[in-house]
């Protein structure tokens, strides 16, 4: 298990706070490997706050987001 | 290792960026010219199903060649083979759905098809034949993990004032991918993932997020340029 995962990625802002997430969040996190770590941090510091607002974070659960449909197989 | 089911810890991981994608799924539905982003939704789609079938079929073989004793082999080509075949033709439907816009077939087989969609795709090539091909399991979640909604794609067709025939594929997939989803839960919980799969899985998840929405934006741009 990888340490430290979850504080990289709250001070990245793909998490916004540790303590909303259920167990099962902490455990996906904790162990994501080094190169998933950095691909995320990656994803989140090209987002400009135009697209995601400064309150939300990657995992963020905005009801007013909706994903579907994108694209389908 | 990890206590969750391996289809529980990869849908974790896509939940990590599902807000990059639905952010631009909301601006791009809500859009005052969705008539007009429809049909290049819809090429956008046939680009990426257009490779379906060649890429199942080239993970199958990747995966027959994996080195003896490989757990996950076996099931990997089984599953990827079974899935090859319910995606035949889908390809198809969407050129008869855009025919139903007015866009003919040659018109749209001669348009180059975006670098987003080749740099998205392209890696999955990449990893079936040069990493491991239980990558691929990752577009197939990503892109079949949440399925349109009916009545959703029928607020949007009403919105768009197009007719139903554009949308024909598109419904169907709603009815189909809930299944195709389970199939794949199943099969990766059945797998003997190590590790290093787990990340392969994740970063070819991210980066098929990723490029999906890139391809959503450049289209309005293209619109609101």
């Amino acid at each position: 298990m990888a340490s430290g995962n979850l504080d990289r990625l709250v001070e990245a802002r793909v998490v916004t706070s540790a303590d909303a997430l259920s167990g099962a969040e902490r455990t996906v996190i904790e162990g994501l490997s080094e190169e998933e770590v950095s691909t995320l941090i990656g994803i989140r510091q090209k987002l400009s706050d135009a697209v995601v607002s400064p309150a939300a974070s990657l995992a963020d659960e905005d009801p007013e987001l909706d994903l579907k449909p994108n694209v389908v197989l | 290792m990890s206590p969750l089911p391996h289809s529980q810890i990869l849908r974790g991981k896509i939940r990590l960026v599902e807000p990059r994608l639905a952010a631009v799924a909301r601006r791009f539905w809500t859009h005052p010219r969705v008539g007009e982003l429809v049909p290049e939704f819809l090429f956008l789609v046939h680009s990426m199903i257009r490779a379906s079938v060649p890429m199942l079929e080239a993970a199958a073989a990747a995966a027959r060649r994996l080195p003896p004793g490989d757990p996950v082999a076996a099931p990997l080509a089984d599953y990827f083979e079974k899935h090859a075949r319910e995606e035949l033709h889908h390809d198809e439907w969407l050129l008869a759905d855009l025919a139903a816009l007015g866009r003919s077939r040659e018109e749209l087989l001669a348009r180059m098809p975006s670098p987003t969609v080749a740099a998205g795709v392209g890696a999955h090539y990449y990893w079936i034949h040069h990493v491991h091909p239980a990558a691929f399991l990752a577009y197939l979640a990503v892109l079949e993990g949440n399925p349109p909604e009916v009545d959703q794609l029928e607020d949007i067709r009403r919105r768009a004032g197009l007719p139903p025939e554009a949308f024909r594929t598109l419904v169907k997939h709603a009815h189909l991918d809930p299944h195709h989803r389970d199939d794949l839960d199943d099969t990766l919980d059945a797998l003997a993932l190590t590790p290093s799969l787990h990340a392969l899985l994740g970063v070819a998840a991210f980066h098929t997020v990723e490029r999906v929405a890139d391809a959503m934006e450049e289209i309005l741009d293209r619109f609101e340029g």
